[in-house]
């Protein structure tokens, strides 16, 4: 069990957690509330929103463990050199015309997107199933990442974790929906960047300062101090791959770009990446923890760890007072929450929208529509929850990929969709099949050994599935999309 | 610098606060208004 103040710390915590859970479900009436938070959000919490749902279990736990071994190589090759680019990108090319497009065509969802740029019904079908199958996957190596650390911070077994970590993110979810989701994104961004402060306030005082940290990991390894090694650790091609992933590929991660229907109005988008990322170079801070530990092991003021996935918990207890390590543990769960919530809400939106409303032609009221939603949200949660009690591999090879899976399934067709006038449904079609399809395959028989690739498998898929959408396109008639800015045409442009 | 190799100090200093940077400059060369415009291939 762990110490009385840091319990302290995380009881306040979920009592904030909860209270803007309740507090947000007062303004639920509809769908469009429940999914777009009555599409009233200012800039500060869609932007803080948009960071810390990107943010997962992955940064605060894996990047420390990962840095541990490899030192400076995954900070510099993940969020410093390459993540930091989504959000120009991705709010460069999408933002605007998504707002303006779901708020002209009256759509709720990634799919009616789809829907409504490429006009046909088998483009939203197969984006809903991608939707449901990577969220499905992300979320149940989300919980497994939640189970496991309340398993650390209650003392209980790994199971009792999990329930309490579901209860606790499925009640704010079910009640405040998009609206309770966002808010409690903003409160958690703010816990976060208050532990990526602390640690480094505390994690280099313990070490003698930043050039001592150097010094320390240049004796391990000189490679740990740079971005990548042929010799040692991350390859360039790794490096590549980050970029292919994580700046460019985030383009098709719902979970990101379904903050942009949120906003209150468009030009309020104006100063959302900015924010974004400067709160993202903060939360940063937080890898420097494993690199702390590191140069401490080496100074020999603390035992090397047994499993570098540790990095965050020893360095609390080798060098955090008791309250700020309450902190630290709660901006962990935090980015786990945050990321998690936000994959129920856009699950829940997929399923009554796109599978019971649209896709199957139910009218639904205000308030059926938002009954609906809400079991939705408790479905999702108790199916992938129950998955998460023993993951097979198959799931925790999915949750592995679904990054790769969004990137290559969703992102070409969405871009092209928006951004070039020449890419039709065919293309968007064969785009997200093989994107998606492939991302799978490849990424299943580079874990069973069957190939070796330099590149990672989901950048392959997310190339191939441009190349796909590009060619298909343009063997394929052009098709005049309505959505679209209009401009002139020659009638010879016009086949459809 | 810092006990660092230069690569690696002109990635902390010089390329992370170019790209954030460069996010602070889609806020800079934003135009407000024309919400139904947008730059298409």
């Amino acid at each position: 069990m762990a110490h009385p103040i840091i319990i302290a710390t995380f009881a306040v915590y979920f009592i904030i957690v909860i209270g803007i859970g309740i507090w947000s479900s007062r303004s639920q009436n509809n769908i469009k509330d429940f999914f777009l938070a009555g599409r009233e959000m200012g800039p500060i919490v869609v932007a803080f929103s948009s960071c810390a749902t990107i943010a997962s279990g992955f940064f605060f736990v894996g990047l420390p463990g990962l840095s541990y071994n490899l030192g400076y190589q995954p900070m510099l090759s993940i969020p410093v050199l390459n993540a930091i680019l989504a959000y120009v990108i991705v709010y460069g090319l999408l933002a605007k015309p998504m707002r303006y497009l779901s708020e002209q065509h009256g759509a709720l969802t990634i799919p009616d997107l789809f829907l409504t740029l490429y006009e046909d019904k088998k483009v939203r079908w197969v984006c809903s199933v991608v939707i449901l199958i990577g969220i499905v996957a992300y979320m149940v190596s989300q919980w497994v990442a939640m189970g496991l650390m309340f398993q650390t911070l209650l003392g209980s077994t790994y199971t009792v974790g999990l329930i309490v970590g579901v209860v606790i993110v499925g009640f704010y979810s079910t009640l405040g929906g998009q609206k309770g989701n966002i808010y409690n994104d903003a409160f958690q961004m703010v816990v976060m960047c208050l532990g990526g402060i602390l640690v480094i306030v505390f994690g280099f005082k313990a070490v003698g300062g930043f050039t001592q940290m150097n010094l320390s990991l240049a004796q391990v390894k000189p490679e740990m101090l740079l971005p990548f090694s042929d010799n040692f650790g991350l390859s360039k091609w790794a490096f590549i791959s980050f970029f292919l992933l994580y700046a460019v590929g985030t383009v098709g991660q719902p979970q990101f770009t379904t903050r942009f229907y949120t906003i209150k109005k468009i030009d309020m988008l104006r100063w959302a990446p900015a924010i974004a990322a400067t709160t993202y170079v903060i939360i940063t801070l937080f890898v420097f923890t494993g690199m702390i530990y590191r140069a401490a092991v080496v100074q020999g003021t603390v035992q090397p760890l047994t499993n570098p996935d540790l990095a965050v918990t020893q360095f609390l207890v080798a060098f955090m007072p008791s309250g700020g390590a309450g902190l630290i543990l709660a901006a962990a769960v935090a980015a786990i929450m945050s990321t998690v919530s936000t994959f129920i809400v856009v699950a829940a939106s997929t399923v009554t929208r796109d599978i019971i409303e649209q896709g199957m032609g139910k009218q639904l009221s205000d308030k059926k529509g938002l009954l609906y939603s809400r079991i939705s949200t408790v479905l999702l949660c108790v199916i992938t929850v129950f998955i998460a009690i023993k993951p097979p591999d198959l799931v925790a090879w999915l949750g592995n990929a679904a990054f790769g899976f969004f990137a290559a399934g969703l992102g070409p067709a969405l871009v092209a969709g928006i951004r070039w006038r020449r890419a039709n449904k065919q293309g968007a079609l064969l785009s997200i099949v093989t994107g998606g399809g492939l991302a799978l395959i490849l990424y299943f028989m580079k874990v069973t050994g069957k190939i070796a690739p330099k590149l990672d498998t989901g950048a392959i898929a997310f190339l191939i599935s441009i190349a796909v959408l590009i060619i298909v396109s343009l063997l394929t008639p052009y098709q005049h999309r309505k959505a679209l800015p209009q401009k002139k045409y020659t009638s010879d442009q016009i086949i459809t | 610098m810092f006990g660092l190799p230069t690569v690696t100090f002109v990635s902390l200093f010089v390329i992370w606060p170019l790209w954030l940077f460069l996010c602070f400059l889609y806020g800079i060369l934003y135009k407000e208004g024309r919400d139904d415009e947008w730059h298409i291939l």
